[in-house]
């Protein structure tokens, strides 16, 4: 792509410019702004912005916040303000405390809070470029004109776009890609990287002798392709950090920033819980004047591509380094703090909305998921699926269900079933009203990811990152309703969507069993129906008639030839949700919780149960998945012959995990603990939450004291345990067969393997807690 | 233009000032049958007390508190830790051939899952809930909990727990017996360890629950204050032992109008 090099304040121009807003971030004077117009050329300027926060003091506080004013290190101005505050809806006096060096508002913020409590702020943890976004209304990736001074400030604007437009342009952005040319162990396990830059359809492999050298390449490849986009893999655990460090050792300056004036920025890696499971998450590198995006480092790119990004930065109004790296929580908090902002509605610094006390007996109704009815265990035919569609989301769109509309202090309709709770009927919720665009959105990128189905791969591409993007949007939501973090959270409202989801399921059960269907499972938002003899269209007329009676569209998403419900790994006669696999008639396999499918099995036992289940893809009904079980034996013996000749290839047998603590924290001597102690003894250190990979050289460590191999030191004579991983893969072929009668013993003996223990199968002992209530002392 | 009545910590030392020094009874904490305990909470409004140690606290306290309900007297709980067992409780009412959905009626519980919840729950929803239930008993589960995140700064958590001690202490004036019962844990980072010491010190009594020498557990009274003089002196003022009018006297020193307890 040949492009403009522009890359300068625009003290030339006068007239309005037709672009695209790029990036935005504080400096002194307010915030510095980048665009890039049609004709490709970047274009930096800046806008006065006097940032602020609000504290809901008393009289005498409000004295003693003036004088405070005047003892502050930084240029500051109190003003009286009226806003809403969300829970009660009542306008409240608060002072609005505006900053006048935006560089030093959090110190501000900081200077305040020694001095008045958590709850005496609003507003006050949103960033400087947040803050102007949401009170500008401008978003990032904004088509516009906008008019500025020939002293390069921002004057006016107009936009030609709609943050929530289903369909539009986006700037011709150039993109740099940066990686390290070994990729096959992560970058953060190398002592010494290889790097490679590819743009404008080219790579380069930067190969200098000295790190010198190498400094001026990537100096040169950056002057050269001056990227808005610098997309890495690891740059924000090891590629920028190490490049700087060579920066500063030999005293050659990186062009990693546009914006010759800002400094780039770091932020701190850190480890924390989610979902009961313990993550980390790699510290920030961003730039100034052009977007840092470690696709390592980002869930948005990881799950929906660039495209993805683009569409959520546009959405969430966050610049797109921050999205990149924002949870999906945050992207959805970023919508809702927009939403106060435009409504003049205070956002509290901290969340401290308790639970509101209910009675044991409520408690017992209210705190309950989503309903679920078990499979029956084995293979079943005439099997068809109906899922509602985003559900939750349709449901907290549909009834208004939000934290400050969930017993409102002004209607009393009791609208939430079972419980009763009261939703508002005179206020639209925030939650509602930011999912809503949300959810119309991805209903238009899902129809025209179909329509360009077969016909315009990059259209489809295109439609498909678009709508995963908000996917997992939608996904989320629901669970972040009841985060103890989420900034308008509540936990009666996350009761409510429970049960209205409950509610939703029976009914769609009950229409089902009154026109002569058997529910033969159920999950919160999807059932399995059986009916013998019952066509497509029946389904999709079943379907029709519960969208109507719900109020929540419900969609057929295939008949199954047949559909298997495998036993639980701890308790054979029964089965767990979640867990399935089956071929529809329409030629697509679909699979839950299995092996092929989980991220903790290894490739070579993934690969095995694949080929097993291909072969069964030819099987129109339960009677001939019986009779094709030789042969699907077959293909599981072949890779069993395989793995116990110790040919398998060992880098198919690699398994990762996360890790809990950090290496020396360990006091077992797990695989986690073994494979974390000697990655810490290769100089690279591990958090809490970060993976490792690793290769089994026995398990038990009676023959090799180490029992595993992190990928990075494995060699290929260190071969691997071949017991345990025939143990794996014996239950994977269980998994499918267990059914047909072949257990783990039967399977050994089928396949003549002499295993030393059997650990599959066994029933947990009961709890041997206290009896409650049998406490005396 | 307040609602919210934000004060300095230096302010809040001057209104709230610390607590006198816990006096122990014994050198060593002083083995106590639960009974004890109970009768100690039940027996006179206005109190704070602390449990602590092994998890069958939970148990025992919640124990507590089924007794308490079974006299009629509702019981509000805030949990900080997820302890609160619902199924334990009617499972207690089954037994005892009591109706368990009228039984869990009687206790009634607000979650809390950061420290800012935590306050909010005790300081300004607990108080004004009691009134309405016409109780004046509480049980707080796994107080400091939350304070253990480190997403709190620890000058806000300890802001924070001053503030709540001296909302104990409004209550107790107010004749609100509370029970706090948490985990004794060591947390990572030292300085939090500081806050249990704190809310140790600014409670009227500290039993611990611990394995005793034969490893069956054995409740202990490990510290407790001398009587407040004041609540003392209204306890003898005449009053019968439900102490019905006890809260507004201590508060006003007048007698008004209280609402009858629930049967």
């Amino acid at each position: 792509m040949k492009k403009t090099n522009l890359s300068s304040e625009i003290s030339h121009l006068s007239s309005p410019i037709s672009a695209w807003l790029f990036d935005v971030y504080p400096s002194e004077r307010g915030v510095t702004l980048w665009f890039i117009d049609r004709n490709g050329a970047r274009l930096r300027c800046f806008r006065k912005f006097t940032p602020s926060f609000f504290l809901h003091l008393n009289d005498s506080d409000v004295k003693r916040a003036a004088v405070l004013a005047h003892q502050c290190p930084v240029p500051i101005s109190l003003s009286p303000a009226t806003r809403t505050e969300i829970y009660s809806g009542d306008s409240i006096d608060v002072l609005q405390v505006f900053v006048h060096d935006p560089m030093r508002f959090k110190e501000i913020v900081w200077y305040f809070e020694k001095f008045f409590p958590h709850f005496a702020f609003f507003n006050s943890d949103v960033s400087v470029e947040q803050q102007f976004l949401y009170e500008t209304q401008l978003f990032p990736l904004a088509l516009g004109e906008y008019e500025v001074s020939k002293e390069g400030e921002l004057l006016s604007w107009h936009l030609n776009d709609n943050r929530e437009a289903p369909e539009y342009e986006l700037p011709p952005f150039s993109i740099m890609q940066l990686r390290n040319s070994n990729d096959f162990v992560p970058s953060k396990y190398q002592k010494f990287l290889q790097l490679e830059i590819s743009y404008d359809n080219r790579t380069y492999a930067l190969e200098q002798d000295s790190p010198r050298e190498l400094l001026e390449a990537f100096n040169w490849h950056l002057h050269h392709c001056d990227p808005d986009l610098l997309v890495t893999d690891y740059g924000d655990a090891v590629l920028l950090p190490k490049m700087m460090q060579l920066s500063k050792q030999f005293n050659i300056p990186l062009l990693l920033n546009r914006d010759t004036e800002a400094q780039h920025r770091t932020t701190k890696e850190s480890s924390f819980f989610q979902y009961g499971k313990i993550v980390h998450k790699d510290g920030a590198f961003t730039l100034a004047g052009r977007w840092h995006v470690d696709a390592h480092n980002s869930f948005t790119v990881s799950e929906a591509d660039l495209d993805g990004l683009f569409e959520m930065t546009r959405l969430t109004q966050m610049c797109g380094q921050r999205q990149g790296r924002a949870s999906i929580g945050t992207s959805m908090s970023s919508m809702q703090l927009s939403w106060a902002y435009r409504n003049n509605v205070l956002i509290p610094s901290k969340k401290r909305e308790p639970e509101e006390f209910k009675s044991a007996a409520t408690l017992l109704l209210a705190d309950r998921g989503g309903l679920i009815f078990n499979p029956p265990l084995g293979y079943h035919e005439d099997v068809a699926e109906l899922d509602f569609v985003s559900m939750y989301p349709s449901i907290m769109v549909n009834n208004n269900v939000s934290p400050e509309t969930i017993n409102c202090r002004c209607c009393r309709n009791e609208a939430v079933p079972e419980l009763g709770y009261t939703i508002c009927e005179k206020r639209k919720g925030v939650v509602p009203e930011t999912l809503r665009a949300v959810v119309a959105k991805r209903a238009h990128y899902k129809r025209k990811k179909k329509e360009f189905k077969g016909k315009d791969e990059v259209l489809f591409k295109r439609y498909d990152c678009r709508q995963s993007a908000l996917k997992w949007m939608l996904v989320s939501c629901f669970g972040y309703l009841g985060y103890k973090n989420a900034r308008f959270g509540r936990i009666e409202a996350h009761e409510s969507v429970n049960a209205f989801s409950r509610d939703a399921l029976l009914t769609a059960k009950e229409i089902a069993e009154s026109r002569g269907y058997k529910l033969l499972h159920a999950i919160v938002d999807c059932v399995w129906l059986k009916k013998s003899g019952a066509t497509q269209n029946d389904y999709e007329e079943l379907a029709r008639e519960i969208s109507t009676r719900v109020g929540i569209d419900i969609s057929l998403e295939g008949m199954y030839n047949w559909i298997l419900f495998p036993a639980s790994k701890t308790d054979p006669q029964i089965t767990t949700a979640n867990h399935y696999v089956g071929w529809y008639r329409h030629g697509e396999i679909k699979m839950r919780g299995i092996e092929a499918r989980r991220r903790d099995t290894p490739k070579f036992i993934k690969n095995m149960q694949k080929a097993m289940l291909d072969k069964m893809s030819a099987a129109k009904n339960v009677e001939e998945v019986s009779a094709l079980v030789p042969e699907v034996l077959e293909i599981a013996r072949g890779f069993m012959v395989l793995l116990q000749s110790g040919r398998a290839n060992p880098m198919e047998l690699v398994l990762k995990r996360h890790i809990t603590r950090e290496a020396d924290e360990y006091l077992n001597n797990s695989i986690s603990a073994v494979v974390s102690k000697m990655v810490e003894e290769m100089g690279v250190h591990l958090s809490a939450g970060e993976s490792i990979e690793f290769i089994i050289l026995d398990q038990s460590g009676k023959k090799k004291p180490e029992k595993a191999k992190p990928i990075a030191l494995y060699a290929f004579e260190d071969g691997y345990d071949i017991e345990q991983y025939t143990e794996l893969a014996l239950r994977a072929v269980e998994t499918l067969l267990l059914p047909f009668g072949y257990d783990g013993e039967r399977l050994k003996e089928h396949f003549r393997i002499g295993m030393p223990k059997q650990k599959r199968l066994q029933v947990p002992q009961k709890n041997q807690e206290l009896p409650l209530f049998q406490i005396q002392i | 233009m307040s609602k919210t009545r934000p004060i300095s910590p230096a302010q809040h030392h001057r209104r709230y000032p610390a607590p006198p020094p816990t006096m122990d009874i014994h050198d060593n904490a002083v083995p106590i049958r639960s009974e004890r305990m109970i009768h100690a909470f039940a027996d006179m409004p206005g109190k704070v007390f602390l449990l602590y140690g092994e998890r069958a606290i939970f148990q025992l306290s919640l124990q507590m508190a089924a007794h308490a309900m079974l006299h009629g007297n509702p019981i509000a709980v805030v949990d900080g830790c997820n302890r609160f067992d619902v199924h334990a409780l009617s499972r207690f009412a089954r037994t005892r051939k009591i109706d368990p959905n009228k039984f869990l009626n009687h206790i009634f519980i607000s979650r809390g899952f950061t420290c800012y919840q935590m306050e909010q729950a005790i300081a300004h929803k607990l108080p004004a809930f009691l009134a309405t239930i016409h109780s004046n008993t509480a049980l707080v589960f796994g107080l400091l909990d939350t304070f253990y995140d480190e997403q709190a700064s620890l000058r806000e958590v300890r802001q924070i727990l001053q503030r709540l001690l001296g909302s104990f202490q409004e209550m107790k004036s107010k004749g609100v017996s509370l029970l706090l019962v948490c985990l004794e844990r060591t947390v990572a980072p030292k300085e939090r360890n500081q806050l249990f010491t704190t809310l140790k010190n600014g409670v009227d009594r500290v039993y611990k629950l611990d394995t005793n020498e034969h490893g069956s557990l054995q409740l202990y009274l490990e510290s407790q204050q001398p009587v407040d003089e004041k609540i003392k002196g209204v306890l003898n003022y005449g009053t019968n032992r439900t102490n019905l009018h006890q809260p507004d006297r201590c508060g006003t020193g007048k007698l008004v109008k209280v609402p009858p307890r629930t049967a």
